[in-house]
């Protein structure tokens, strides 16, 4: 489970603090993910975030600043809390279901994406105008990198 | 009065000056700074003693606690959670590390910052909710110039060894829910 939840050592930051804040990249699948920073247990000496899978588009239309994260959230396929030690290590992974989110760790409706679109997420555009094509013509194959689907979590 | 003496008097105003950072400077300890420091890197080549200006950085809780002026290397120490992948020669990222980042709080940064820290908040919803506005005492500890391509106004601040929260004064904490949307300040 931690494998299909966690980042690849490639991801990128999207937004910057003491932490990284937002993160984009690909699990093991190859499915993208946002990984988000919620707080910070000092006394534990871990990180959370939530780790959202989200379909393309609705990544794509958050990273375009056309939705809030939270919309990115309230429609994610899966979300997870993910608590980290200091140096992103994986310590503990848990399904969560967005109805059960308590108030205080929403991001706020104004949740915008802070910077402009990074070329790298043309490859999402391109995945989604190919897989638009896969709906409008069924027929033509289309090759595994292309076509990944979220994965069920269990 | 002339522009000679004009000049002359801010020339002596500029020395003593210089003289009381030196002074200052010297008076302070910084072996947790120059530990484990690899011996090409001085991470306090370009310190100064900052007394005359305010500075902001953004706190987890509405108020100021000792953790807030960890750096992330005292963190990543105490916890012996190092990035397994961290580079101990490059000299930028152990001396970003070892210092704390703040902002210089002045009427041209105040909107650029508060909108930095309001970004984090947003995404978080719930850390990194206030931002403390503070001087450094005359020991606290000395600031190294860093601007960052989105804003011009960060120093890294390095403390001295025996820094505590008394060693900042003039303090005044804003909580970020101030600047929302008067329907999203309801939410929290």
């Amino acid at each position: 489970m931690i494998d299909k939840v966690n980042l690849l050592p490639n991801y990128h930051v999207l937004h910057d603090s003491e932490w990284p804040m937002l993160m984009l990249g690909k699990n093991v699948l190859g499915d993208y993910l946002i990984a988000s920073f919620l707080e910070e247990t000092e006394d534990l000496g871990q990180l959370n975030y939530f780790h959202v899978f989200a379909n393309d588009s609705i990544l794509l239309a958050f990273l375009k600043g056309e939705i809030a994260y939270l919309d990115v959230m309230k429609q994610a396929e899966a979300i997870f809390l993910v608590a980290k030690s200091y140096n992103y290590t994986v310590l503990n992974v848990e399904k969560i279901a967005f109805a059960d989110l308590s108030k205080d760790m929403l991001p706020l409706k104004s949740s915008f994406f802070p910077k402009s679109i990074p070329s790298v997420f043309l490859d999402l555009e391109k995945r989604i105008s190919l897989n638009k094509m896969m709906a409008e013509h069924p027929k033509k194959q289309l090759t595994k990198e292309h076509g990944q689907q979220i994965p069920a979590f269990h | 009065m002339d522009n000679c003496k004009k000049q002359l008097i801010l020339s002596i105003l500029k020395t003593n000056v210089a003289n009381d950072i030196k002074y200052f400077l010297h008076k302070m300890n910084f072996t947790n700074i120059q530990n484990d420091t690899p011996s090409h890197c001085n991470c306090l080549e370009k310190a100064t003693v900052t007394l005359d200006k305010q500075f902001a950085r953004h706190i987890y809780k509405p108020n100021v606690r000792p953790q807030d002026f960890y750096s992330k290397w005292e963190k990543w120490q105490n916890n012996n959670a190092f990035p397994l992948d961290f580079d101990y020669n490059d000299c930028k990222r152990v001396c970003g590390n070892k210092g704390i980042s703040v902002h210089n709080w002045e009427n041209a940064s105040k909107e650029i910052i508060i909108n930095e820290y309001l970004n984090n908040f947003k995404i978080t919803g719930k850390a990194q909710n206030s931002v403390l506005i503070f001087r450094l005492r005359q020991n606290a500890g000395a600031v190294v110039y860093t601007p960052q391509s989105t804003n011009a106004y960060h120093y890294d601040f390095y403390k001295d060894d025996d820094f505590s929260l008394d060693s900042i004064d003039d303090l005044e904490i804003i909580s970020l829910k101030n600047y929302l949307e008067e329907d999203e300040q309801n939410d929290r």
